[in-house]
């Protein structure tokens, strides 16, 4: 089995494509990074004072402070246009300490919001409710740091990263089988002891290792780049910090966070791998295996974003590979699907759903290769 | 040893590649000399598990085939009609790679794999790229590969097709030293492959086994209906027309041409001992005849 094991890593990785391919995505989905500035250390140092758990007098503060400036640039903004002048009405400094006490306001009001639905939900009884209210409890934003390393990782996460994982999957996992079957070489395969279960078996462990091991190169770049770029800090605010989760009921910080994204999307990955190997094992044709694959991943996304459709469809059409891998939707809002009058929550439902398709999809395969004929 | 094959069918649709075919096998070398078509790859795809039967069994000393699953394959060797590889693997690895499929020790497919490269005379290719390889070099490694595991039965599918005349000669030399306490099948349309090495001759037409019997009874089925005859470029044509015709050289002024005939078909016709590409003509080139 670990001779097989080698043989299918060695052709896996043997194929030149996936290196070339996997080089120029991650070049192509980091350019955007060009524009960004690393952060100077006076930035990072007017965040520094601020940095710590935000009692009410430093919100408060933070708030007299916003106002005092913004009259001083409304001010300068007059002065300006009197003179005729053009140009910044404020200094660098000054534009991120706006920043920075807008943050602090935006951060408020996920805790107050937070505080007022606690307040809506008192009045129902429902076990949903009960998880919601549990959940909502946890919660504590007042963290504040200057953050935007994590906040970038996160969202390279839920968008670059899929498109990355998702493509290398197919690229590299496609010809896994149909390669087998074009080049002749099926012949050997199925009139071999090991030829049938055991390679079936020796395949799929081959694909999850190559799965990993895209997955964290893809990882250690979207850290490294971001950390190189934005320096280190920040893993300890919580997600309400990023635009996208700022509705989120969930409080976790961005390690944790990103530890849990990273996790469900290596889940989907591997779920994913599996399913592109089950097509191999069906499919003559590597090209045919890679459209099959690409179809079953992108058909999804393109008809939620583009085809109106009840609500129910649109939840259920997300629970697809890319939209798992993608993470984001399981933890922006409260969301949980009754089972048995038991809530259960989104992320559970697709950790679960993806460890079925993927117990599914090796299953059938090692059943598919017992039974496989030529053609 | 014994391999049963029970009212086998294969059917592709409305084709039926081989019709319910029935035969015994025990140890020695069988030759299936059949057309294009014939079913005789068809034949050796089911024996050799890659290919299902749609009705019938085939049984390994009672045993199905299917039943026995690994242990039948096990005990297999199948070298198929177009010999698969990887293009960037080179002789030894894709020899290792088969060796693993088998389920063969590394220490121990290593050891055999040098053993195989230097009996089909591939020693020094052991690192060139199969890529690189002539036909019949893939040929033989498709050979030495099927031998691996030290199977009990030998399936070669075409194996001397696109090897040139000395090569297939070594080839016959090779099938011949291994062939001991195995079964071995055979399957060519080139009957000089099996003339003298084969214990018994299959003929299959149009997925139909005609005949199994040894090439000595084959023979006899066709003595005293091979003749060959001079003639003159006219009377070829002649002959051709009415005749199954063997070889026809040219001799001087006239031609040498072996013929098929019942009766004796031209004046100066006279019989000749029959050998197996007479018979593969008596039973193939029928409709050819006008």
């Amino acid at each position: 089995m670990r001779s097989l094991l080698g043989f299918e890593l060695y052709k896996l990785f043997k194929q030149k494509m996936i290196y070339l391919t996997f080089i120029g995505l991650l070049i192509i989905t980091s350019s955007y990074m060009l524009n960004f500035e690393r952060p100077s250390d006076a930035e990072k140092e007017l965040y520094s004072k601020w940095e710590g758990t935000l009692t009410q007098e430093k919100v408060e503060r933070s708030q007299v402070e916003n106002e005092k400036l913004n009259v001083l640039i409304d001010k300068r903004v007059e002065e300006m246009e009197e003179k005729g002048e053009v140009g910044a009405a404020f200094s660098e400094e000054e534009a991120t300490k706006v920043g920075m006490y807008e943050t602090i306001a935006f951060i408020q009001g996920a805790d107050d919001r937070t505080a007022l639905r606690l307040s809506e939900l008192e009045g129902e009884e429902s076990l949903s409710t009960a998880l919601e209210t549990s959940i909502l409890k946890e919660n504590d934003f007042s963290y504040f740091a200057y953050n935007k390393a994590p906040r970038e990782i996160i969202d390279y996460t839920s968008t670059f990263s899929l498109v990355v994982t998702g493509l290398m999957l197919m690229i590299g996992l496609s010809g896994m089988y149909s390669r087998e079957y074009s080049s002749g070489v099926e012949n050997y395969m199925l009139s071999s002891k090991r030829g049938r279960k055991d390679l079936a078996r020796a395949k799929i462990i081959a694909a999850l290792i190559y799965t990993f091991i895209i997955v964290v190169i893809g990882e250690a770049w979207n850290i490294i780049s971001k950390i190189y770029l934005f320096g280190n800090e920040g893993w300890s605010t919580t997600i309400q910090y990023i635009f996208k989760y700022h509705f989120s009921p969930f409080g976790f910080s961005m390690i944790e966070y990103h530890l849990i994204q990273l996790g469900i999307h290596l889940l989907a990955a591997f779920s994913f791998a599996l399913l592109i190997l089950f097509i191999s094992s069906l499919c003559r044709n590597v090209l045919v295996s890679l459209i099959v694959s690409g179809a079953i991943f992108g058909v999804p996304y393109f008809i939620v974003e583009l085809v109106q459709m009840p609500t129910w469809l649109r939840e259920a059409l997300q629970f697809s590979y890319l939209y798992i891998m993608k993470v984001d939707f399981l933890f922006t809002n409260f969301n949980a699907i009754n089972v048995f009058g038991q809530p259960i929550l989104y992320p559970f439902v697709a950790i679960l759903w993806m460890l079925i398709l993927s117990v599914l999809f090796a299953y059938t395969t090692v059943r598919v290769m017992r039974t496989k004929q030529v053609a | 040893m014994k391999l049963t094959i029970e009212k086998v069918t294969k059917s592709y649709g409305e084709k039926v590649a081989v019709n319910d075919l029935s035969f015994e096998l025990t140890e020695g070398v069988y030759g299936f000399l059949g057309s294009n078509g014939s079913g005789k790859t068809t034949l050796m795809r089911i024996l050799a598990s890659v290919s299902k039967p749609t009705s019938g069994r085939v049984l390994f000393d009672g045993e199905d085939i299917r039943t026995l699953d690994e242990k039948y394959r096990d005990m297999l060797g199948y070298s198929p009609q177009h010999i698969g590889y990887y293009k960037n693997f080179t002789v030894q690895k894709f020899m290792l790679y088969i060796a693993s499929l088998k389920g063969i020790e590394r220490q121990q497919a290593k050891q055999k794999v040098d053993e195989l490269l230097e009996l089909v005379n591939l020693t020094e290719n052991n690192k060139v790229k199969m890529s690189k390889l002539s036909g019949g070099m893939k040929q033989r490694v498709g050979i030495a590969q099927a031998l691996l595991n030290d199977p009990q039965i030998l399936i070669v599918d075409e194996p001397t097709a696109g090897l040139d005349p000395k090569e297939r000669v070594r080839f016959r030399n090779l099938l011949s030293k291994i062939s001991a306490n195995r079964i071995v099948l055979l399957s060519t349309h080139i009957v000089s492959d099996i003339e003298f090495i084969a214990k018994e001759v299959m003929i299959l037409k149009e997925g139909v086994l005609i005949q199994k019997e040894s090439p000595k009874k084959l023979l006899e089925g066709i003595r005293n209906k091979v003749w060959t005859a001079t003639v003159n470029e006219e009377e070829v044509a002649d002959l051709q027309a009415h005749f199954r015709c063997g070889n026809i050289a040219h001799n001087d002024e006239r031609f040498d041409i072996r013929l098929l005939s019942e009766t004796k078909p031209h004046s100066n016709a006279v019989q000749t001992k029959p050998n197996l590409e007479d018979l593969y003509l008596y039973y193939f080139e029928e409709d050819g005849v006008a």
